[in-house]
């Protein structure tokens, strides 16, 4: 799909957008949830806006633009956290409204139960782990990627990984599995 | 050979898995039983990637369905609406003016006319460029109310009275003259001697007349000339002098 869209996208072209963001914002938006921001959707379009309008500087293949891509939303998530660290955070509540949309009530309530008991499990984590495995997981990146998505050493990046799993299996083992 | 105690030493378990079981642990499968907790938590992330829409704002919906000028990454410019040109907003402004102009009251329309009136009135009379029939009311009102002389349509004919009437009162309205005639004396003489005549009225009217509006003319242009011709002058006045 990648690569019949992307001449079109670099053009400028609307319906190449669409492709794209059909492809992509459902795993930018999983990132952006998973990472509590207050309003998941407004950053969603605030990043693949500004992808779109970056496209013209923008050279690489399928996984250069899934990294620049969650790029982008890392560096949008990390200047909301910082925001968010010099104010009160009610971004429980704020993911709780967010994902109330239309359809099953029950589904709706598991899946808010869900999304919050995974949340708060991630939210125990170290914020740069949780950028790791987030961005491993949702993003599909290599280690490399984050590496570089995150200004950090494979190395380094490795470590945060590996302490993000640990703690991850001992906060499940000590508690039970989550879902 | 084996050493003794060289047997099948229980090497210590690595709790962390390798890099290969980590990529499956983060796929959601995990190699290790003691890890699928957390392979399930990984998966169970992984899957919110397909879950919830995501709501398109206004700007973004613009840009998916119109595209974007890939040179300025902004919207191509069928799809902005244009910008009023320059000579529309005067017109703009003027039909806005209007409008408020009748939205106003009878009384209100009549102020706002007098005003306007009144403004065309003042601008216009002391420059002399009102119709004789109220040029002349607004200089006989003006002289009354003002301590300022102002042109009307008399002043013209007595100027021309005085071109043809030189006499001692040359020095008092000789503007005209000293233009066409430059004398350098002569337009030295006459501050001389009104500042010698204390005569109010003559000292205070032909003060003001050469300070305002006729004085200005003459003064700015002919001066150059008196000062041109003056050289000429001076000679044919040294050449009459001689003889």
């Amino acid at each position: 799909m990648f690569d019949q869209v992307w001449p079109a996208a670099r053009c400028g072209e609307g319906w190449a957008f669409e492709r794209l963001f059909e492809a992509y914002s459902p795993s930018v938006s999983a990132f952006c949830r998973r990472q509590g921001v207050v309003d998941p959707d407004g950053m969603v379009n605030e990043v693949f806006l500004g992808v779109f309008r970056g496209l013209g500087g923008f050279a690489g293949g399928e996984a250069d633009f899934r990294a620049w891509l969650f790029t982008i939303a890392h560096r949008r998530v990390v200047d909301e956290r910082r925001a968010l660290s010099r104010r009160v955070q009610e971004s429980l509540t704020a993911e709780a409204v967010d994902t109330a949309y239309d359809g099953d009530v029950e589904t709706e309530v598991l899946t808010a139960m869900g999304t919050d008991r995974v949340r708060a499990l991630l939210d125990r984590l170290a914020p740069d782990q949780r950028d790791v495995l987030l961005l491993r997981v949702l993003g599909d990146l290599t280690i490399e990627a984050v590496a570089q998505a995150l200004g950090r050493s494979v190395g380094a990046t490795k470590a945060l990984q590996r302490r993000g799993l640990l703690a991850l299996r001992k906060i499940i083992d000590r508690e039970g599995v989550p879902l | 050979m084996s050493a003794p105690g060289d047997g099948p030493v229980e090497m210590p378990r690595n709790p962390f898995p390798d890099d290969r079981d980590v990529e499956s642990l983060l796929a959601g499968r995990a190699a290790d039983p003691e890890w699928s907790g957390v392979a399930s938590l990984l998966q169970e992330i992984g899957s919110g990637a397909a879950a919830a829409p995501v709501r398109i704002g206004s700007e973004l919906a613009q840009v998916l369905a119109l595209g974007l000028d890939p040179q300025l990454g902004s919207a191509p410019e069928s799809a902005r609406p244009a910008p009023a040109p320059l000579s529309r907003r005067p017109r703009m402004m003027l039909e806005a003016l209007l409008a408020k102009l009748a939205a106003l009251g009878v009384v209100a329309k009549v102020g706002v006319a007098a005003a306007a009136t009144g403004a065309v009135v003042v601008s216009a009379g002391p420059a002399g460029a009102l119709p004789p029939a109220l040029q002349d009311p607004f200089a006989t009102v003006a002289e009354t109310v003002t301590p300022f002389d102002v042109h009307d349509s008399d002043e013209d004919e007595d100027v021309d009275d005085l071109d043809e009437d030189v006499d001692v009162e040359e020095s008092e309205a000789p503007d005209v003259e000293e233009s066409e005639a430059p004398d350098v004396e002569e337009s030295e003489e006459p501050d001389v001697e009104e500042s010698e005549e204390p005569d109010v009225e003559e000292s205070e009217e032909p003060d003001v007349d050469e300070s305002e509006a006729p004085e200005v003319e003459e003064s700015e242009e002919p001066d150059v000339e008196e000062s041109e011709e003056s050289v000429g002058s001076e000679s044919a006045l040294d050449s009459d002098t001689d003889d």
